[in-house]
């Protein structure tokens, strides 16, 4: 199935993605951001150089206007830098099309966030499976896949009900899960536990270093030092610069 | 496929999630959808719709072309008989040749006299076409039967429902027609109008009666010079168009060669079969894109009011785009599924609307049921009707939701994805292109409502315009003696018999005749030249012409401006002379005297006398410009048919009198139909029909047009207030009064629909002088007609902005705030 999905994804951008893969799954050299309005310039990011190795934790810390989603949107390919190189396994993603990128953002990236951001309209079952509907997955592949999902957050046995009838920590349990789904190259967690207690918060970041110990690699954005330490490696980042690697 | 009935089973949540949006959704979709297909459905079984004849691809239609006066050939649609009878006997083109020409004939029914719609037609009509009478036979008869020989007739559907009940055993019963007896020996089918659409003859005659349908004419059928016969021949197989109009033109010349006399300048053509008989001349195409273009407005209306009322709904759902976004979904895939949802509002929609355009439907069959002509108008739902519903659910789908779809996939995913709320707060693209659609809401409605508002007071005009006669007390009516039995000869005294017994009738002041009345729908042309001695014949002048017998002027209080009326010694076989109005006399003899003057009409050989001049009146439309007329002695030999004018002495031609008097004339000749007689104001209003159909159309769509931008306006105002509702509640409690809220709430709805108001003004202005010609005078800019609308609109949409804004200015501003 992997490499049927990656077969795909070769077609359409080029690049293998697994079996040779490069060690570095992301890699950003110089990369600016840069927003204009009526005459106003912001630098979002300035010269950010950024490696994250296959397997990595890597933790985005800094304070609120700091760049960090901004970063976070780049490698998630919601954004394009405005100078610089993005290679997401080795492969330049600037002059990639929208429905390469569309394709690469379904199979290579996994998203988490802060606010959930789960379909209402959709049950659980049907939230975690929509990422496999956009990779054209047949149906009786994405039921197990999803099943399996819900399986890793502990959500088995409430596959359709409805985000609403979930509370906060179980409602981000099922985005990870969506997150996963398609076996990404990186997930990518934007203060994840932001909309959540503490207890909750603490499950959610066991969840996630969980699934880095089985393998997964994960780029999180938070600006508690508390969930940091999850990480192998931090960044902070001020201003749009890196300013201090630990 | 799997993917899109997922989109599909989406679409069914959202909407039923969503009961209020997907039920005025499709409701302002219906109200569009239902008169498009409504008003489709009848010009397709009016003008578009293939009559019921076998292999209609198998006919053609033969015309004749006519050489004009500069060299030019124009055709026209007829044949003479016996031009009929050589295509036929002299080629081997066609498997069966048809001729067919309307008539009108008295026929006398157990109810009493009534005048019918005939159609005479060649004795193999009916098997040439394919077509078989569904009770009792048609008549399969010889074409070369001899004339006289074939007293039978085959009833139309309509006429055989109407009057016999629907009786099967009508079949042999006797008929008089024109006083002549006739056999029914069939009935056809409902849907069965021969071969022109949409008009049902009450019944077919064979071309071999002509005699007896057409008495007055009998030697109609021998002269190559009347051309008045349709054509239609049904190819044999292997033979085409080009070859047809070969061996036709062969064959013109050859008669042109045998009949110098008859034939000049003259030969034949084809043309493929048109269900429109004469129509087919005519730019039809033209008057349906005009009609389609008009009702397609509302469903424009429709679509721009669902497309805002989506693009409201799918900024709530920004969030919900984003995440799918974030999931790996393309732009396209997106489009897609928004569209499936558009496309299933559609056609829910369709469904009403077809339901709406059924009601509509039978609304219009009756209607068209009380007229005396029998116009088939099918209301059943056909396949034509739903490729068309089909069609317009997909124009639709398209129009209202490819813009917001196109947009809403076109979104800062970003922001919205870390937005924690339903709303991602107001967008300013999104409110632009939602405001757009609301001006063009408002600007459609305004513009129909003042073309309607123009039309109705062009209408109420005509009803004011002096025609140059009293129109409230005279009546009028059409007689045919020829119908009757009465001898060409015997046409003159009878009208002048009847003329006198009118006029000695206690509620009439006065009566006379001519050939045609004012405001009748046939008219004559002539052109005349002035003769004078010294300079010769000046330019042709073309003028409408009558004939009237002494005393129409005087009955119908037209006053002389100069010389007399006309005497009974002015007869045509007398010293010739005529009377002119003034327009006419005034091209001719421009600041001059006419009385006394000679002119020579086209094709005359001897001058006549001017005798009188009466002031300029209308002739065929209130409306019209000073138009030349010319009146001739009446010589009923030369004429076909007389109308009466009659002057009543209540001073009025009430429906009172005017029963009065056709009870009279009834009794006096029982064996004719006096069922036209009415007052000249109602004969005047036939004229005004299509007036009145146009005003009616744009007023009705108008409305519609006007309840759908008022929910256009107030969904917008809505929405609006709901994305600023955190901003309301900040100005409330930084010390805004309500008042200042509303003025400015107000002010932001009120721009909007001033927009579209100066939009929908400007494209009136642009347009409403096309309409010139039937306003009866009234502006095209009329202040009136446009001030009017615009004032209903703004009245209708301050209704709709005022009731949310009061109620968002008077709301506690801790609720707005914690809403935020």
């Amino acid at each position: 199935m992997i490499d049927n999905l990656s077969n795909r994804l070769t077609d359409l951008v080029g690049a293998k993605v697994s079996g040779n893969s490069p060690a570095s799954v992301i890699r950003l050299r110089d990369v600016s951001k840069v927003f204009c309005g009526k005459g106003l310039e912001t630098r979002a990011l300035d010269h950010v150089q950024l490696t994250i190795e296959r397997g990595e934790f890597l933790g985005i810390l800094g304070p609120s206007g700091g760049g960090k989603s901004t970063l976070l949107s780049i490698i998630g390919l919601l954004d394009s830098p405005t100078n610089g190189t993005y290679e997401l396994n080795g492969r330049t993603t600037v002059d990639l099309s929208p429905k390469q990128r569309a394709r690469l953002r379904n199979q290579s990236i996994g998203f988490v966030f802060q606010n959930f951001n789960l379909i209402g309209d959709l049950d659980l079952f049907q939230n975690v499976e929509l990422p496999l509907t956009y990779a054209g997955v047949s149906p009786s592949e994405r039921a197990d896949r999803v099943a399996s999902a819900l399986a890793r957050v502990g959500l088995t046995d409430r596959d359709r009900h409805f985000p609403a009838e979930l509370s906060g920590g179980q409602q981000q349990r099922v985005a990870i899960a969506r997150a996963v789904v398609t076996e990404p190259d990186i997930l990518l967690a934007d203060e994840p536990t932001g909309n959540l207690d503490s207890r909750h918060g603490e499950t959610i970041m066991n969840l996630l270093a969980e699934l880095h110990r089985d393998g997964t690699t994960i780029c999180l954005v938070t600006h508690d030092s508390r969930y940091a330490a999850f990480a192998d490696r931090r960044v902070e980042l001020v201003d749009g610069r890196i300013v201090n690697e630990s | 496929m799997d993917a899109l009935i997922q989109d599909l089973r989406f679409a069914v949540r959202m909407l039923r999630k969503s009961p209020k949006f997907t039920v005025i959704a499709i409701v302002c979709l219906s109200l569009g959808v239902g008169p498009n297909t409504a008003i489709f459905s009848v010009i397709d079984t009016l003008l578009l719709r293939p009559v019921d004849v076998a292999r209609q691809h198998e006919l053609v239609s033969i015309r004749t072309t006519i050489k004009g006066e500069v060299g030019e050939f124009s055709e026209l649609i007829s044949l003479s008989h016996p031009d009929y009878v050589d295509i036929r006997d002299r080629t081997d083109l066609f498997s069966g040749l048809i001729a067919y020409s309307g008539s009108e004939v008295a026929v006398k029914l157990p109810g009493g006299m009534t005048t019918s719609y005939g159609s005479l037609v060649s004795a193999n009509f009916f098997d040439v076409l394919g077509r078989d009478a569904v009770v009792g036979d048609t008549f399969h008869g010889n074409p070369r039967a001899t004339p006289g020989t074939m007293p039978v007739v085959v009833l139309g559907h309509g006429f055989w429902t109407k009057n016999f009940g629907a009786d099967p055993d009508v079949v042999g019963r006797h008929l008089w027609v024109n006083g002549f007896e006739f056999t029914v020996i069939g009935v056809m089918g409902p849907g069965f109008t021969g071969a022109t659409i949409a008009l049902q003859p009450d019944m077919w005659i064979p071309l071999p009666m002509c005699a007896q349908a057409i008495p007055n004419q009998p030697q109609r059928l021998n002269r190559r010079d009347q051309l008045w016969l349709n054509v239609v021949g049904r190819l044999k197989k292997g033979a085409d168009l080009v070859e047809v109009d070969t061996r036709l033109g062969t064959l013109g010349e050859t008669l042109a060669a045998e009949n110098p006399d008859e034939i000049m300048e003259r030969g034949f053509t084809s043309a493929p079969f048109s269900q429109l008989g004469e129509l087919s001349l005519v730019p039809v195409g033209g008057l349906i894109a005009m009609v389609m273009g008009l009702v397609g407005l509302v469903l424009l209306v429709a679509c721009f009011n669902v497309a805002a009322l989506l693009l409201a709904r799918t900024t709530e759902r920004r969030r919900e785009i984003s995440v799918r976004v974030a999931m790996g979904a393309t732009r396209g895939r997106l489009i897609r599924q928004l569209l499936v949802e558009s496309a299933l509002l559609s056609f829910v929609a369709t469904l009403f609307g077809l339901i709406l355009s059924l009601w509509t439907l039978d609304l219009v069959r009756s209607l068209l049921a009380n007229m005396p002509i029998h116009i088939v108008v099918d209301t059943g739902l056909d396949w034509r009707m739903l490729l068309f519903s089909l069609f317009v659910t997909i124009v639709s789908t398209l129009v209202f939701g490819l813009a917001p779809a196109l947009h809403h996939t076109k979104l800062d995913i970003v922001s919205h994805l870390k937005s924690q709320g339903a709303d991602a707060g107001s967008n300013r693209a999104t409110s632009r292109l939602r405001a757009v659609f609301v001006v063009m809401q408002v600007a459609t409605s305004v513009f129909m409502l003042i073309v309607a508002t123009l039309l109705w007071r062009g209408l109420q005009r005509a009803g004011n315009i002096d025609p140059g006669f009293d129109i409230d007390h005279t009546a009028v009516f059409h007689l045919d003696p020829e119908l009757y039995g009465f001898d060409i000869d015997e046409v003159g005294e009878l009208g002048t018999d009847l003329t006198l017994r009118l006029a000695n009738h206690p509620d009439v002041e006065g009566a006379a005749h001519g050939h045609m009345a004012p405001f009748d729908m046939n008219y004559s042309v002539t052109s005349v030249q002035a003769i004078d001695e010294n300079l010769g014949t000046g330019e042709p002048i073309r003028t409408l012409k009558n004939s009237i017998a002494p005393g129409f002027l005087e009955t119908l209080e037209i006053p002389l401006l100069e010389g007399r009326y006309f005497l009974a010694s002015d007869r045509l076989d007398r010293p010739r002379s005529c009377i002119v109005n003034r327009e006419l006399a005034d091209r001719l003899w421009p600041g001059e005297s006419a009385v006394g003057r000679q002119i020579m009409p086209a094709g005359g050989e001897e001058s006549i006398e001017v005798v009188g001049v009466v002031p300029t009146g209308k002739y065929q439309t209130l409306g019209e410009r000073d138009q030349p007329y010319l009146y001739y002695p009446l010589q009923p030999r030369f004429e076909h048919g007389l109308s009466f004018i009659l002057r009543t002495t209540r001073r009025t031609a009430s429906d009172e009198v005017t029963a009065g008097m056709r009870a009279f004339l009834e009794k006096e000749h029982p064996e004719m139909v006096f069922s036209s007689l009415v007052s000249m104001r109602d004969h005047i209003s036939t004229i005004l029909w299509p007036n009145k159909i146009g005003a009616a159309l744009f007023a009705g769509l108008g409305l519609l047009a006007l309840v759908l931008a008022t929910a256009g306006v107030f969904g917008m105002v809505s929405h609006e207030i709901r994305q600023r509702r955190g901003e309301i509640g900040i100005r409330l409690a930084l010390g805004g009064s309500p008042e200042t809220i509303m003025a400015l709430l107000l002010w932001h709805g009120f721009r909007l629909v001033g927009i579209g108001i100066a939009v929908g003004i400007a494209a009136a202005w642009g347009t409403t002088h096309f309409l010139t010609m039937i306003l009866n005078g009234v502006s095209p800019t009329d202040p009136l007609s446009f001030v009017a609308p615009t004032l209903l609109l703004v009245g209708a949409a301050g209704l709709a902005v005022f009731q949310p804004a009061r109620k968002a200015a008077n709301r506690d501003p801790m609720e707005a705030l914690r809403y935020e």
